[in-house]
């Protein structure tokens, strides 16, 4: 996966096999760790979806969490901006800190957090009254930002790296949901790339899409990878084979396991996880 | 189908309809079907005959004075209802001003900030609300407004302030729940796209799910003012009406159905002549209203809107499809 | 290590930079504005709740139950028993339940079974447009070309026809009378239960008219087999709710009912309803004992009001779930 384009070798903290790995993939140069999870349990009322979960996410990577459905990886990807708050009687203990930072200190803002930590969801979503060019820039203009030259650039400069702005560059004022699936779903990444958060979370975001535009969509990660961390929730093995980094598999609340993700698929190293990806459950 | 079953089964004569029965049977869902256009037709009669009656009788008194004139002393011709156009406006302006933003913010708390259970004591406070009848908030305002001593809100007297109230306080649970059940139809995909941008909540509550459902919640208020602008019962004990124009606010106040309804039952012919005119007046006003809201808006939403008027009935089934744009 | 660290973009360009700080002030501030409003709907209805019950109460407490049961109706001696608007009020409806019902089913039949597609809409619009009509304005019609036509052709008709039932004997003389009075608020309640029964109709799956053309049924039987009998609880609910809204009907009642405050057993005989006797009385009512006696008549038809209008929507909540339940 990484062939044609190196990336620095992650060392990654992994519970599981914690003897093992470090000695396997010992780097010179420890990559910067962007988020920590720390023993995060998240309850749905009387429902513990997410059990002890801990695991650190190198900077400018892609990190993928598969697991089968109901394994609590989506739960756990909405806690790292704190979203799961919209849930009627979710509940969160443990410690997340984005760059040494706790999202979770008393004092910070949902808000505030959701600004660093962007989301695209697995249906595009993109503002029906808006145009296509308010849909990038409405995250600018309704957090106070007025410089008409200012947002004219970023929506550009968005558009470009979500790889929309060659297909829509003459239709910028046609109403966002003009687009096809999967531009639609290029312009939800436009829009929340426009806002410069250091960490995307993306929720499934192909499951809706046709083959041709997961394969838009699987190589626009790819590029985004260089500006932003990117942390994917999937279904599909393959996809998380063919864009991410490193791999964390989740299984009834628990992270399994979490490793470089060509050694998770070579070589796992617990049972449950081998037994997922030889598609024996899931 | 034959070629499966095994044995078609011989036909049985017993099972004949007889050329009699079956015409007697055509017959009569002919008979029925005719039944049912002639009450359709009858139906429909009363509007096309009220609307004849007032385009026969009252478009002849619509001139240059009756639109800018207040009404001629008793027992002389002439004059117009000027005052009363005026006062239904000013009325009209007024309740809006407080009804409009109550219902439409209320209804907001409803869909985006409220608990279940807050949320639904105040959707059955105002079902509630919507089925009083209108002379019924006739009384209520009168104890609130007018009655000298009734409340700390009274001016002792009837007076426009009083009438405009009465209207606004038809109008707020309405709005609500005409609003509230358009904000619903709103995806909860564009709530949380605008949170995950960092956008304040307020922001993403105006900004993106209120004007998702602009022309829905517009369609309601236009309904809830097109309601009102009929209305007589509340403002007989309230605005009270006026032959001339009102000298303040806190003075009673002309408006057309009380104008319509007070020269209808005196002994003038003069006033009569002028009652009808008057009501061609009101009628293209309300129906000015209902019809722009059909080129306003889709079916859809007039229809949730509109079933909030007489009083709540719950959809059939619950609503699925989302309204985008 | 260091190359990544770089920021992105010259920090003086930054988005963030730029952002306006987040403000819990102003989300708690419009939260609070919107609970407040959304309060103004509880508020009005304690509102509405107080202002009767207070007023109501030093009449019910002076006159108790024969305040429903006695037919005086006396401003000048102070004395008030509220049964002749009941009695005008329930004969009025029901009347008009029966005259508007069997019109309004067969519309909303013609236009779900009968009519061609193209005229449906024309139809529905044109029964939008009746209920958008006025009340004032319909009692304005009503009494200069209604009224006088009555006593002249329809009721020496019905009495001769009918005239052994007490209901339609006694004079035929005037127009402004009960039966009047429900021929009105039929008009009025046309549209509500022709609107809802349609919806009712129109809820009942395809499938069921299918297998019964399917049997061989003509067009009749089909209405009456599958749609009808489907819809009875439903379209008995559009007929409670019609029952709900004639209740209230208001100022077109007042304009010909001819105001009189006693039980006559004719119908071509004046009377009142408890909305009308309100309308009628409430300006001129000074005196307090008065007064708060037309606010307790005022209760009995809010009351009254609010039991129906439960009534319709536990129906339609049946006939509803009856018929999602299948599709």
């Amino acid at each position: 996966m990484s062939a044609e384009t190196p990336r620095p070798v992650v060392a990654v903290r992994m519970p599981s096999a914690p003897s093992s790995a470090p000695a396997d993939v010992a780097p010179t140069n420890p990559p910067a760790v962007a988020v920590s999870a720390r023993d995060v349990n998240i309850f749905y009322g009387a429902k513990h979806a997410v059990i002890d979960a801990t695991l650190d996410i190198p900077a400018r990577s892609v990190t993928a969490i598969i697991g089968p459905s109901g394994c609590g990886k989506s739960t756990f990807l909405r806690c790292l901006n704190r979203m799961h708050e919209l849930t009627p009687g979710a509940r969160m203990t443990g410690s997340i800190t984005l760059d040494g930072e706790n999202l979770y200190a008393p004092e910070i803002d949902p808000t505030v957090v959701r600004r660093r930590v962007g989301m695209i969801f697995q249906k595009s979503n993109p503002f029906p009254t808006l145009s296509i060019g308010d849909n990038v820039t409405v995250g600018l203009k309704l957090n106070g930002i007025r410089d008409r030259a200012f947002l004219r650039e970023r929506m550009e400069d968005a558009l470009r790296k979500a790889a929309l702005w060659d297909e829509v560059k003459d239709d910028l004022s046609k109403p966002g949901n003009s687009l096809s699936g999967g531009q639609q779903q290029r312009l939800c990444i436009a829009r929340a790339v426009a806002v410069q958060p250091e960490v995307l979370l993306m929720d499934e975001p192909t499951s809706a899409l046709d083959p041709i535009a997961t394969l838009k969509v699987e190589g626009l990660i790819h590029d985004l990878a260089k500006n932003f961390t990117i942390i994917i929730v999937t279904h599909s093995m393959q996809q998380a084979t063919r864009v991410s980094d490193q791999t964390a598999f989740f299984y009834l609340g628990r992270m399994v396991e979490f490793a470089p993700t060509t050694e998770l698929f070579n070589n796992p190293k617990q049972k449950e996880t081998e037994a997922y990806i030889s598609g024996r459950f899931g | 189908m034959t070629a499966l079953v095994p044995a078609a089964p011989a036909f049985d004569p017993r099972l004949r309809v007889s050329d009699g029965v079956r015409r007697w049977r055509n017959l009569k869902s002919g008979l029925v079907s005719a039944l049912c256009v002639l009450g359709a037709v009858v139906v429909v009669t009363p509007l096309a005959l009220v609307f004849g009656y007032l385009v026969f009788k009252g478009a002849g008194s619509l001139n240059w004075d009756f639109f800018t004139k207040t009404p001629a002393p008793v027992g002389e011709t002439g004059g117009g209802i000027a005052h009363a156009i005026g006062g239904t406006f000013l009325l009209i302006g007024m309740a809006s001003l407080v009804g409009i933003p109550v219902g439409v913010l209320g209804a907001i708390y409803l869909t985006e900030y409220a608990r279940p259970a807050f949320a639904a004591r105040v959707r059955f406070a105002a079902d509630v609300l919507n089925g009083v009848p209108s002379i019924v908030w006739g009384i209520v305002a009168y104890g609130i407004f007018v009655l000298p001593g009734g409340s700390p809100l009274s001016l002792g007297k009837f007076s426009a302030l009083a009438g405009a109230a009465t209207l606004a306080f038809i109008m707020i649970p309405l709005i609500v729940r005409t609003a509230e059940e358009v904000l619903l139809l709103v995806p909860n995909g564009y709530r949380e796209a605008g949170l995950a941008l960092g956008i304040a909540k307020w922001k993403i509550s105006l900004h993106i799910v209120a004007k998702t459902a602009f022309r829905g919640i517009l369609t309601g208020v236009l309904l809830a003012v097109a309601r009102i602008s009929g209305e007589t019962a509340p403002l007989l004990f309230t605005a009270l009406g006026n032959n001339d124009w009102g000298r303040g606010l806190g003075e009673p106040i002309a408006a057309l159905p009380l104008q319509i309804y007070a020269y209808a039952i005196s002994p003038y012919d003069d006033w009569h002549r002028q009652a009808w005119a008057a009501a061609l007046v009101l009628l293209l006003v309300v129906l000015t209203m209902n019809l722009s809201l059909r080129f306003l808006t889709r079916e859809r939403i007039v229809k949730v809107a509109r079933r909030q008027l007489p009083t709540d009935v719950p959809p059939a089934a619950p609503v699925a499809q989302a309204h985008a744009g | 290590m260091s190359a990544l660290a770089e920021p992105l973009v010259p920090v003086a360009n930054s988005v963030a930079a730029r952002m306006k700080p987040v403000s819990r002030l102003s989300d708690n501030a419009f939260r609070w504005l919107c609970l407040a409003m959304a309060s103004v709907v509880l508020l009005l209805i304690v509102l509405v709740g107080w202002q009767l019950a207070s007023g109501a109460w030093s009449t019910l407490r002076q006159f108790g139950v024969s305040f429903f049961t006695r037919s005086v109706w006396d401003p000048v001696q102070n004395d008030y028993g509220a049964l002749p608007f009941i009695y005008g009020t329930a004969v009025s409806s029901l009347l008009a339940l029966l005259v508007a019902t069997p019109l309004a089913v067969a519309t909303a039949i013609f236009l779900t079974e009968i009519a061609p597609r193209w005229m449906r809409q024309p139809v529905v619009f044109l029964v939008e447009m009746l209920a958008a009509i006025p009340s004032v304005i319909l009692g304005l019609w009503a009494i200069f070309v209604l009224l006088p036509l009555l006593p002249k052709h329809v009721f020496p008709a019905l009495k001769s026809a009918l005239g052994w039932i007490p209901l339609f004997s006694g004079s035929t003389s005037s127009g402004y009378t009960m039966l009047s009075a429900a021929l009105v608020i039929a008009v009025m309640i046309l549209p509500i239960i022709t609107s809802v029964s349609r919806e009712i109709l129109r809820s009942v799956p395809d499938l069921q008219r299918e297998a019964a053309y399917g049997l061989g049924a003509t067009r009749w039987e089909v209405t009456r087999i599958a749609v009808l009998s489907y819809a009875k609880k439903g379209i008995f609910g559009a007929m409670i709710l019609g029952l709900g809204r004639a209740l209230g009907e208001t100022m077109a009642v007042t304009m010909v009912i001819g105001n009189a405050n006693k039980i006559s057993p004719s119908l071509f005989a004046p009377g009142n309803t408890l909305a009308s006797v309100i309308a009628s009385q409430f300006a001129e009512a000074t005196d307090d004992t008065y007064r708060n006696a037309l606010v307790a008549v005022g209760l009995v038809l809010f009351v009254l009001t609010l039991l129906i209008n439960y009534v319709a929507r536990l129906l339609l909540r049946l006939g509803g779930a009856q018929t999602g339940a299948v599709s």
